[in-house]
């Protein structure tokens, strides 16, 4: 199955300098958004902290996200501390908000199970990439949102709504 | 997708005329950088690295994917590759071998056109036992499609071998890698060493996959492909889906090579393995051999762009202005002028840093002695009498070697960092971090028109962070540089690995570079290093004669050996950051002479400017015509990187698939006749 270039795009900068030296070692990247700034097309990375529990991971609000261009992954238009915004302000980061897995993946058995799903949600980013680059309408906008909606952390979700309430909603169908 | 070679030429042609530009305009000192990037951007060359411990099929793993009927790489279950090996596009087939040899007290390298059928001969284990024929580098041309685009894959020694030069050789030749593969099989799972080496490996290059060879040999390779993803996962502190460990049969696709059978080829699981590989090489080459460049021309354009739009509002306000900008400019010359001669402190700082680095080095070295010494010690009483059979006593003598080996490539990477923090901290001191002209301009507290349209003085950070980030480096500040001239300082120390500056040459390093390393490389022939292994190897022959030897022997030499190695490495450590101290120092002296090179060329534009005849409404005509031809020519470099990045969204190569492809839509409609989508999501 072919890599998905969304999955890489983030790949790449979660391993540059940048994001070595601006975000905690120890948060997880979140599901990205799109952004078009003068023209340009930008992917906003959300990151989290994940603690294990028994049954999986506690999950926290989210703490940062990284705006950067689709061409250059390495590089960095915006970075956001959440923390310190003043719409955020009644956000407790002491506690944890959820809890991974949510009941939309009790049928996902395994690990690989779990990732082949994400890479299916990855390539359906990749194809409304391409749509926004070529100026088409993007065909897949439905299976998306499926996929978007299982695999989104319900508990996660008001944040992710904080940050793109036009682009995550228009995915998230709960 | 756009033809790769067609890209080439034609930003080569735009860098040309972008010097031609900048000569016409007057920028003299802009127009060198963009030859000099024109330059370095023609030479550059995507280097796809294997690595890993030896015997673990690398060679075999680069014969499959290179698909030659008759095979490059030597082969065999008793053979084990010691040279590093290069292997690149040509018209013709052309195998070279690069031996060092003394002559007239000086190593010097010397090249011999081989046939392949005599590889082999040079850089196998079998053919040539501990490298006795002084074997540097192995070059190999081949009319291969694969490689036409400027891939250039290496084969290097195994790690964790018993001849502590192949880590060593192979560590030295990280700092150039574009493209890591880190072959580990399937009969045992990574060991320590391998993620040590790993964890060095990656520091350089974070582009890496991971071939898991022989999978047909064990059953339950999957267990092993599991347990090295987690310890992969755990070394390099990503997660394990991040780790991309392909399970893969080299005999199986060269049984397909031979026989195509199509049962061989699913079984060899190359298709997948080379889809990855060639994608990921594809996603990866715009950014490695185009962006870079296209970027520095970019920075380089727009400082005359800024130059030019400066004088045009300077013209419209007033000349009192522009004179004040000239003796802003003429302190800003001045300021490193100073550098050069009476402000001399960042020196002395330098020097008490590399006085500090040198300290720590010998105290590295001592311990290290005394660990090897202690590691002698256990297992003498661990062996006993066993220790002066020839088994025992070599394996020891390997422990030994490995041990020091895995303290320098520490110190190395110790050396690395403290330079580059070094460096960087200097270079914001001094600010030279800062653009210069900017700086100067800032310093008039000058609010400008609106007449051109260009944010000016003040630019955007968030322009500022991106253009710095992918600036390239021309001079020692570069990290990978260091890591290239420290490579070569402990590659010199090791002795037995005396070839980096055969292999700088080779890849096109500056001639500087590679006059450092000989430099190095000379310093250590010059003394009696050849005997760095040698104190031990008398001991090793007469135990492995059969001649009589007891424990005390066994550990006089042994001591003396690891005592001898380490006055050696000191010796040569010294001498070394001596070279490097020179290195650093020199390279900010010519930051600065460029640096002022520059100033001088912005105060004589704007001199020409205050003394113009021209009436000021002539003089205005004409910098808006600049502004505006070198504010195309920036668009022609936007369009150049936009072409570039579309060679990011094509999962294959195209001579990979036989298919030119298409240059998508977004780059053939021009802007103005676009209409924006509506997006429910955007």
């Amino acid at each position: 199955m072919e890599q998905s270039r969304m999955k890489e795009v983030i790949h790449t900068f979660n391993h540059s300098e940048l994001c070595r030296k601006l975000i905690p070692a120890e948060l997880a990247s979140g599901w990205p958004c799109l952004k078009k700034v003068r023209g340009k097309l930008y992917i906003v990375i959300p990151y989290f902290n994940r603690m294990p529990v028994k049954s999986g991971y506690a999950l926290y609000p989210i703490y940062c996200s990284a705006t950067i261009p689709w061409k250059m992954p390495e590089k960095m238009l915006d970075f956001t501390v959440y923390t310190i915004q003043e719409n955020w302000k009644d956000v407790d980061y002491s506690k944890p908000v959820g809890f991974f897995k949510h009941k939309a993946l009790e049928d996902i058995r395994t690990k690989d199970e779990y990732i082949a799903l994400c890479n299916r949600l990855y390539r359906c980013y990749d194809e409304m990439v391409l749509a926004v680059l070529e100026n088409k309408p993007f065909a897949g906008e439905e299976k998306m949102a499926g996929l978007f909606s299982k695999l989104m952390e319900p508990s996660l979700y008001p944040f992710y709504e904080k940050i793109n309430k036009k682009f995550y909603s228009n995915f998230y169908k709960m | 997708m756009p033809d790769l070679f067609v890209l080439k030429k034609d930003t080569a042609e735009c860098f040309q005329e972008g010097a031609a530009l900048a000569r016409r305009l007057g920028f003299n000192a802009a127009a060198k950088t963009i030859a000099e990037t024109e330059k370095d951007f023609l030479e550059k060359k995507l280097m796809v690295v294997t690595v890993g411990e030896m015997k673990r099929g690398k060679s075999s793993m680069l014969n499959a994917l290179l698909g030659e009927k008759e095979q490059i790489f030597p082969v065999n279950a008793s053979v084990a590759t010691n040279a590093i090996t290069i292997v690149r596009y040509g018209e013709e087939e052309k195998v070279e071998v690069v031996t060092e040899e003394r002559k007239k007290g000086i190593m010097l390298p010397t090249t011999k056109t081989i046939h392949r059928t005599e590889i082999p001969n040079y850089v196998s284990e079998q053919g040539n036992p501990s490298n006795f024929k002084n074997v540097r580098l192995l070059k190999v041309e081949i009319p291969n499609p694969l490689l036409k685009e400027g891939i250039v894959f290496v084969d290097t020694p195994g790690v964790g071998s018993l001849n502590i030069s192949h880590a060593e050789t192979t560590y030295g030749f990280l700092p150039n890698a574009d493209l890591l593969l880190f072959v580990s099989d399937a009969s045992s799972g990574l060991t320590e060493t391998e993620l040590n080496f790993l964890k060095r490996g990656y520091k350089y290059c974070k582009n890496v996959l991971f071939p898991l060879t022989k999978k047909d040999t064990n059953p339950r390779y999957k267990e092993i492909m599991e347990d090295n993803q987690y310890k992969i996962s755990a070394a390099l502190g990503i997660s394990i889906d991040e780790v991309t460990l392909i399970p893969i049969s080299n005999t199986a696709k060269i049984r397909y090579l031979e026989t195509q059978s199509k049962a061989a080829l699913a079984s060899s699981n190359f298709p997948e393995f080379e889809r990855l590989m060639w994608s990921t090489i594809a996603a990866k080459r715009g950014e490695i051999m185009f962006l870079p460049f296209l970027e520095q021309v970019r920075q380089e354009t727009f400082k005359i762009d800024e130059n030019i739009v400066a004088q045009y509002q300077l013209l419209e306000s007033n000349k009192e202005k522009m004179l004040e900008l000239i003796a802003n400019l003429k302190k800003e010359i001045e300021k490193y002028k100073s550098f050069e001669s009476t402000n001399l402190q960042w020196k002395s700082e330098l020097a008490e840093s590399f006085a500090i680095m040198q300290n720590n080095n010998i105290a590295a070295l001592s311990s290290m002695e005394l660990e090897a010494t202690n590691h002698l010690e256990d297992r003498i009483t661990a062996l006993g009498v066993k220790i002066c059979e020839p088994e025992y006593y070599k394996q020891v003598y390997n422990e030994i070697n490995n041990i020091m080996s895995e303290r320098l490539l520490e110190l190395k990477d110790q050396m690395i960092d403290k330079t580059v923090e070094e460096v960087n901290r200097v270079n914001i001191s001094l600010g030279l971090n800062v653009d210069s002209c900017q700086r100067a301009l800032d310093g008039l507290n000058f609010t400008p028109k609106k007449d051109l349209d260009v944010v000016f003085p003040k630019r955007k950070a968030s322009e500022d962070a991106i253009r710095k980030g992918t600036k390239i480096s021309r001079s020692i500040v570069g990290g990978s540089k260091i890591g290239m001239v420290i490579g070569g300082l402990l590659g010199a120390a090791l002795a037995v690995f005396a070839g980096p500056a055969v292999i700088a040459a080779e890849l096109g390093t500056t001639v500087a570079d590679a006059i450092f390393y000989t430099a190095i490389s000379s310093s250590m022939t010059g003394t009696s290093i050849g005997g760095f292994l040698g104190g031990a190897k008398g001991c090793v022959d007469a135990v492995t004669q059969g001649r009589d030897v007891d424990i005390p022997v066994v550990r006089k030499a042994l001591t003396n050996h690891i005592n001898e190695s380490r006055i050696l490495l000191t010796k040569i450590m010294n001498e070394g950051m001596i070279t490097l101290k020179g290195r650093v120092i020199n390279s900010f002296e010519t930051e600065f002479t460029a640096k002022k090179r520059e100033l001088e060329d912005n105060i004589k534009q704007i001199e020409i400017t205050v003394n113009s005849t021209k009436p000021d409404q002539e003089k205005l005509e004409e910098l808006k015509r600049n502004a505006e031809t070198i504010q195309k020519y920036m668009v022609r470099l936007e369009e150049l990187k936009d072409t570039v990045a579309s060679l990011n969204n094509t999962e294959q190569d195209s001579v990979f698939q036989g298919n030119t492809g298409d240059i998508p839509v977004s780059t053939l409609v021009p802007e103005a006749e676009k209409k924006e989508m509506e997006y429910s999501f955007l």
